[in-house]
C-alpha cells in the first residue's frame, strides 16, 4: 500500500504550524468579538467630532482600545473580546464621561451614546446603568452563554452542542441525559436549523468539523473548562461568514493580569439513576433501560501573567467518560471456543454475569498563550492534544453483541492556532489566523475478540457477534486546515472590512476485516452457515479539499437610526483526490488510481444585505430584515462517489452449503463460480471499477454547488433592563438538488402497481387500495448508465421553511435569568419532478423509496417547539436553575417490503416485481409520536472562601423521568413503532467546582 | 515574579500524563521556588488570590509572607491532587486502544 505523509508525522506538523502560527499568524475572527458604537453629542443636543472614546477591560490584554469620533459625531470600538468593558469620552473643554460595567459578549455591539456637558476635562462624571441588550447596528441572530451561565444551568457535558441543545428551532436528535449519550456523538448534535442542513461549527472562529463524506460531526472534542463563551448565529450572517447556514463557535478562555483559576468535577454512578420502563414500553417487549455505571470528569485549569500586561497563560486539562449498561447486552460466553479453525467463535449465548456497557473517555491538555508583543500587535496561540477512547461506537445500544462493535483510538488528535491582532490606527484594524485540526480514530476490535474472529450475522434474528463487520484501519485520519486575513477600516459611521479565507480539508480510510486472514464475515440462519460476505481489501479512500477559497467585502453603514449593512462574497472550492496504489489481497488483484484535481470545481458569488434600524433612537428597540444567500458547508460526498476505489464492486456475497457441518466453506474461495459447498459469487464485477457505470455531469462537478437563502425579518426590544424580547419571521429555500438518472430509461420503462395497505387501526389509510408505486420493466432491469445531474434538468425540486419565534433573553429583578421562547415552522419538501419513475426522481446516492408522496409538508403543530432555560438565585448562597424542552415526537414512517404476490400491475399482463419494493404506505413526516419532553434541573449552593469561591450542585436530568421516544422502528412488522430509543432515566449528579 | 513561575510550573504538573520523575523534579523546582518567594516577597500582591489570603487590599504595598507560603503550599497540594487524581482515571478506565497497546500500524 501506498505510504501517505499526509497527517502522518502529526506531531511534526503541529510543531510546524504552531511556528507558523506564531510567526506569521492570524486571526479572531471578527464576528466572536463584540463591539461598542454610538454617537457623542453635545448638551445642546449636536454632534461632537473628535471626542476620544476608550474602551478598557480586565479582558484586553492591551488594556484600552482608542478611537475617535468623526464628523458626525459617531464612533465604533470594534474586536472587543467578552467581558466587562468601561467606556471614557473625554475633549478638551468638556468634563470626561466614564459608563462603566458594559458586559459584552460575543459580537454583540453594544450601543452606547452620551452627552457631554461644559467642564473641565479632569472633571470625570461616572455613569452607571445596565448594560444594552439590543444590538441596533448588526442584523445577525444569535445566542450566546458565557461561562457563568453555563455553570449555573444543568448543562450535562458542555460542548458545541450545548447552545444548540438550548434553542429553539434546533431539530432534535438523540438527546443526552446528564452525559449519558457518548461525548462524540453528543457534541455533533447541531444540524438542521428551521430544515437547514449544515451548521458551521467552529473552536475559536475555525472550522471545527471532520471531512468525511456528506457528514459533519465534530473534529476536535473540546475540553469544558477551555470555554468561555458559547456563540450560536442562525440567521444574518454577513459577508464574513464561509459556508453553512448556522454557526456555532467555542470561544476559549484567556489569561490575565491577576491569577485564575479552578478545579471541576462530577459524578454519578450506581443507585443515581431511576427507572423509567413502563408500560407503554413493555407493551413493545422493552423491559429494562439503560443503567449509568459511572459518569465523570475531572479537570483544572490555571490562568494568569507570565509578563504583566505582556504575556498571559491559560492552561487546562480535564479527563471525563462515561460507561453505561445497554438494555439486555451481555458479553459472549462462546467468545473464541468453537475449536473450528479460523472461526473460533460461531455462537453467541449471553454471559449473564458480564453485562456489556457502551463507555468512552477523553484526556485533554490544552494551553493558551497571548502576546502583546508591542502596542499595537496582539498573537495569541492555542493547542490542545488529546488521546481519546470512542471506545464503542455506533453508540452502542445493546442491539448486537457488544462484540460486533469497534472503538475509535483518537491519537494523536487536536487543535492547533493562531491569532495576530493589530490596530494598526484608530481606525484601520488588521487581522490573521490560521489553524490546523486533526483527527486520527483508528479502530480497534473490542475485548475478548481475536484477529481470526469474524463478524457473524444470524439472520432470522438481524442479531450480530464474533466481531465488528469493517474496521477502519489501520488509516483512519481526517482533518482541517484553516487561514484568513481581514482588514477592518472604521469610522463612525462606516465599519468595512475585506478579507480572504482559506480551508483545506483531508481524509484518509482505510478498511480492514478482524479476519486478517481473508477477510471473509458470515450469515447464519438458525445457527447454520448460510452465505459468506465479501469485501474488496485491501482498501483505501482518500478525498482533498484543495481549497475552500472566499473573499469578502462588507460594510455597515450607519446613516441617523439605520445601519445598513451590505456584503458580497465569492466562494471558490475544489476537491479531488491523491494518486494511490493498493496491493492485490485474497480476492481481488492489485489496483491504482490516479490523482485528479478539480472535482467538484465551484464557484458562487454571495450577496449579504441587510438594515437594522434603532426604531426610537433609544438603544432599546431594533427592527431588523436581511437576505442572504449561503453556500452548503464543503463536504466530501461527491468527490468520494467519483473516486475508483470507493465506486468499486467492493462487497458480494455467495451462498454456502455447509453439506458436512464444521463451519468450513469447503470450496476454492477465490474461484467466483459455483463449486463445493459454495455458490456463485452475487456480482461478477466483485473488486472492479466500471467507469462507465455513472457518468457525473458538469452540471454537477463544475456549476451549481448547492446553496441556501435566507430571509429574517425580526424586532427586538429591550422590556426592561437587562432583558429583551424578540419576534422573528424565517424563510429560507434549498437549490441546486442533484438527481441521478438512468439514460436507457425513460417514464414509459416503468409498470404502475397499487398495493392494498395492510388492515391495521394504527395506519391512517388502513385496508385501502394505493397506487402510483413503480417498478421497472423486466425487459430493462440492471440495464442502463446512470448520470448524476442537477434538478432542474427536469423540473423544480424544492425544500422551503416558512417560521415564527418568539423569544426572550436576559436578567428579571433578583437576578433571575431566563432564555429560550417558542419557535414554529412549516416545512414543504416537493420532488414532484420527473428523471425517470413518474415523480420520484432519485437522489445522489440514487436512492428512491417508492410511493406516490412527491410533495410532503410538515405541519405548523408538527414543529413546534418550545425551550426554557432560568437560573434564580435564592438565598443562602444556593441557586435553583433548570432547562425544560418540549419538541417535535419521533416521525413515525410506515416502511412495508412488498414482493410479487402482495401487488397488483396496472398492465394485467404483469404479474411479478422485478425485485423487492420498500414503499411507503403514507406520507412521510405527516404522523408523530407524543411530543417530547425534557426536564433538567440544578440546585446549587456557593461558599465564599475568602480566596476564591466553592461550588456544590445536586443536578437532576431528565426530573419528570419521562420515557419520550426518540426513534422507532419504521420498517412495517410486527416490530413497527417499537422504540429503538428513549430517553434515558431520571439521573443525578453531583458537581463540585473551586474557583478563585 | 517567582509565584507565576511556581504557579506555571504548578499548571504543568496538573497537564498530567507527565511521568513521575518529571513531576517529581517540577515539584522539586515548585518547592524550591515556593521558599524562595517567602524569602523574597515581591512588592505587589499579582493575584486576587495572593490579596485575600494576605487579608489586604487591592494595591496593598505590603505582604504577610507566611500567608503566601501557605497560598503556595496550596497551590501546590492541589496541583498535586489533580495530577493524582488524573493518575487514577487514566490507570481506572479500560483502555483497549491499539496505541497504548504499541499495536499501531498507521
Amino acid at each position: 500500500m501506498r505510504e501517505l505523509n499526509l497527517g502522518r508525522c502529526w506531531s511534526q506538523s503541529a510543531s510546524l504550524v504552531a511556528v507558523v502560527a506564531v510567526l506569521w499568524t492570524p486571526v479572531a475572527w471578527a464576528q466572536q468579538n463584540g463591539g461598542i458604537a454610538g454617537v457623542v453629542r453635545d448638551g445642546g443636543g449636536l454632534a461632537m467630532p473628535g471626542v476620544t472614546v476608550e474602551a478598557s477591560s480586565p479582558a484586553l490584554i492591551e488594556k484600552i482600545r482608542s478611537v475617535t469620533t468623526d464628523g458626525e459625531g459617531r464612533y465604533n470600538i470594534i474586536d472587543l473580546r467578552p467581558g466587562t468593558y468601561a467606556v471614557t469620552f473625554s475633549l478638551a473643554g468638556f468634563s470626561t464621561v466614564r459608563r462603566e460595567g458594559i458586559l459584552l459578549g460575543a459580537g454583540f455591539v453594544a450601543p452606547l451614546s452620551v452627552n457631554l456637558a461644559v467642564g473641565a476635562i479632569s472633571e470625570t462624571i461616572t455613569v452607571t446603568g445596565a448594560s444594552p441588550v439590543v444590538d441596533t447596528q448588526s442584523v445577525r441572530q444569535q445566542e450566546t452563554l458565557n461561562l457563568r451561565q453555563l455553570e449555573d444551568l444543568p448543562s450535562g457535558n458542555i460542548g458545541l452542542q450545548t447552545l444548540a441543545y438550548m434553542t429553539p428551532g434546533f431539530a432534535s436528535t438523540q438527546a443526552d441525559v446528564g452525559g449519558t449519550r457518548d461525548t462524540w456523538s453528543a457534541q455533533g448534535a447541531y444540524t438542521l436549523f428551521h430544515g437547514k442542513t449544515g451548521t458551521r461549527a467552529s473552536f475559536d472562529g475555525f472550522r471545527n468539523q471532520y471531512f468525511i463524506g456528506a457528514a459533519n460531526g465534530v473534529g476536535y472534542i473540546s475540553d469544558s473548562g477551555t470555554i468561555q463563551e458559547l456563540q450560536l448565529e442562525t440567521s444574518g450572517m454577513g459577508a464574513e461568514s464561509g459556508s453553512g447556514s448556522a454557526s456555532l463557535n467555542a470561544i476559549p478562555r484567556s489569561g490575565g493580569n491577576l491569577f485564575s483559576g479552578g478545579i471541576d468535577g462530577y459524578f454519578s454512578g450506581k443507585g443515581m439513576q431511576s427507572s423509567n420502563v413502563d408500560d407503554s414500553l413493555r407493551a413493545f417487549g422493552i423491559n429494562s433501560s439503560a443503567e449509568v455505571q459511572k459518569i465523570f470528569r475531572l479537570g483544572a485549569q490555571l490562568g494568569g501573567p507570565v509578563v504583566k500586561d505582556k504575556v498571559w497563560f491559560f492552561a487546562a486539562v480535564a479527563r471525563w467518560g462515561s460507561r453505561v449498561n445497554q438494555p439486555g447486552a451481555f458479553y459472549n460466553k462462546l467468545q473464541g471456543k468453537s475449536g473450528v479453525p479460523g472461526t473460533p467463535t460461531i455462537a453467541y449465548e449471553p454471559d449473564l454475569d458480564q453485562p456489556a456497557s457502551s463507555f468512552d473517555w477523553f484526556r485533554n491538555h490544552s494551553l493558551r498563550a497571548t502576546w502583546q508583543a508591542t502596542e499595537k500587535h496582539k498573537f495569541a496561540v492555542f493547542g490542545d492534544i488529546q488521546k481519546s477512547c470512542r471506545c464503542t461506537t455506533g453508540p452502542f445500544t445493546g442491539a448486537n453483541a457488544i462484540e460486533s462493535e469497534r472503538g475509535w483510538d483518537w491519537w494523536p488528535s487536536g487543535v492547533v492556532n493562531g491569532t495576530w491582532t493589530a490596530p494598526l490606527t484608530n481606525k484601520l484594524l488588521v487581522e490573521a489566523g490560521a489553524s490546523w485540526q486533526v483527527a486520527n480514530w483508528v479502530n480497534f476490535a473490542q475485548k475478548g475478540v481475536s484477529r481470526d474472529d469474524r463478524s457473524i450475522l444470524e439472520t432470522s434474528t438481524n442479531f450480530r457477534y464474533g466481531a465488528t463487520t469493517v474496521l477502519t484501519a489501520p488509516i483512519a485520519r481526517t482533518g482541517r486546515g484553516a487561514q484568513r486575513v481581514t482588514a477592518s477600516y472604521v469610522t463612525g459611521s462606516h465599519n468595512i472590512k475585506a478579507g480572504v479565507t482559506l480551508e483545506q480539508a483531508f481524509n484518509d480510510e482505510s478498511r480492514s476485516r478482524n479476519n486478517e486472514t481473508d477477510g471473509l464475515n458470515y450469515d447464519f440462519l438458525n445457527g447454520r452457515p448460510l452465505r459468506i460476505q465479501y469485501q474488496a481489501l485491501p482498501f483505501l479512500q482518500q478525498e482533498r479539499q484543495n481549497a475552500e477559497l472566499g473573499i469578502f467585502l462588507q460594510d455597515a453603514w450607519t446613516v441617523n437610526r439605520f445601519t445598513l449593512n451590505l456584503g458580497l462574497r465569492m466562494d471558490y472550492l475544489t476537491m479531488g483526490f491523491p494518486a494511490a496504489t493498493l496491493e492485490a489481497g485474497p480476492f481481488v488483484p492489485a489496483r491504482q488510481v490516479a490523482e485528479l484535481k478539480g472535482v467538484p470545481e465551484w464557484r458562487d458569488i454571495n450577496p449579504r444585505v441587510g438594515v437594522a434600524i434603532d426604531v426610537f433612537g433609544n438603544g432599546r428597540t431594533a427592527l431588523k430584515a436581511s437576505l442572504g444567500r449561503f453556500n452548503q458547508l464543503s463536504r466530501s460526498d461527491l468527490t468520494r462517489r467519483f473516486h475508483p476505489f470507493s465506486s468499486s464492486v467492493n462487497t458480494a456475497f455467495r451462498n454456502w452449503t455447509d453439506t458436512n457441518g464444521d463451519f468450513i466453506p469447503d470450496c476454492a474461495l477465490a474461484n467466483f463460480t459455483a463449486n463445493g459447498e459454495c455458490g456463485a459469487i452475487s456480482n461478477q464485477n466483485f473488486g472492479k471499477f466500471i467507469p462507465s457505470a455513472t457518468l457525473f455531469d458538469e452540471s454537477v462537478t463544475k456549476k451549481n454547488r448547492d446553496y441556501l437563502w435566507d430571509i429574517n425579518v425580526e424586532v427586538e426590544h429591550q422590556v426592561r433592563d437587562g432583558l429583551s424580547v424578540n419576534l422573528g419571521y424565517n424563510h429560507n429555500w434549498d437549490g441546486n438538488f442533484t438527481v441521478t438518472e438512468n439514460t436507457l430509461l425513460g417514464p414509459e420503462s416503468f409498470d404502475e402497481y397499487c398495493i392494498t395497505v395492510p388492515t391495521d387501526t394504527r395506519l391512517p389509510n388502513s385496508g385501502q387500495q394505493q397506487c402510483g408505486y413503480y417498478d421497472v420493466k423486466p425487459q430493462f432491469f440492471g440495464l442502463g448508465t446512470l448520470r448524476i445531474t442537477n434538478a432542474r434538468e427536469f423540473g423544480k425540486q424544492q425544500r422551503y421553511w416558512d417560521g415564527f419565534w418568539l423569544n426572550a433573553n436576559g436578567r428579571l429583578p433578583k437576578g433571575i435569568t431566563v432564555g429560550g421562547g417558542i419557535d414554529v415552522g412549516r416545512q414543504v419538501d416537493d420532488h414532484c419532478i420527473t428523471v425517470d419513475i413518474p415523480n420520484q426522481p432519485g437522489d445522489i446516492a440514487n436512492a428512491n423509496v417508492g410511493g406516490p408522496f412527491c410533495r410532503v409538508v410538515t405541519d405548523w403543530a408538527d414543529l413546534l417547539d418550545i425551550r426554557i432555560r432560568s437560573s434564580v438565585p435564592i438565598k443562602g448562597g444556593f441557586n435553583a436553575s433548570f432547562i425544560f424542552r418540549n419538541t417535535p415526537g419521533a416521525e413515525q414512517s410506515a416502511l412495508l417490503t412488498v414482493a410479487s404476490a402482495q401487488v397488483k400491475f396496472k398492465d394485467p399482463t404483469r404479474t411479478a416485481l422485478t425485485t423487492a419494493k420498500a414503499v411507503n404506505l403514507y406520507t412521510p413526516n405527516s404522523v408523530y409520536s407524543p411530543r417530547f419532553s425534557q426536564l433538567d434541573m440544578a440546585v446549587s449552593k456557593s461558599f465564599n472562601l475568602g480566596w476564591g469561591r466553592l461550588r456544590t450542585a445536586l443536578d437532576v436530568y431528565n426530573a419528570l423521568n419521562s420515557n419520550s421516544v426518540q426513534t422507532l422502528v419504521t420498517a412495517y412488522s410486527s416490530r413497527w413503532l417499537r422504540p429503538t430509543g428513549f430517553l434515558d432515566a431520571r439521573l443525578a449528579r453531583l458537581t463540585a467546582s473551586i474557583n478563585f | 515574579m517567582k509565584l507565576a513561575r511556581v504557579l506555571v510550573l504548578i499548571g504543568v504538573v496538573g497537564l498530567g500524563q507527565v511521568p513521575a520523575a518529571v513531576a517529581g523534579g517540577l515539584v522539586q523546582s515548585a518547592n524550591r521556588l515556593a521558599q524562595q518567594a517567602g524569602r523574597q516577597a515581591p512588592a505587589t500582591p499579582s493575584s486576587s488570590l495572593a490579596r485575600d489570603a494576605a487579608g489586604q487590599q487591592p494595591g496593598a504595598q505590603t505582604t504577610n509572607t507566611s500567608s503566601r507560603k501557605k497560598k503556595v503550599w496550596l497551590f501546590v497540594v492541589a496541583g498535586l491532587g489533580v495530577a493524582g487524581g488524573i493518575y487514577a482515571i487514566d490507570h481506572g478506565v479500560e483502555d483497549n486502544t491499539l496505541s497504548s497497546r504499541g499495536l499501531r500500524k498507521d
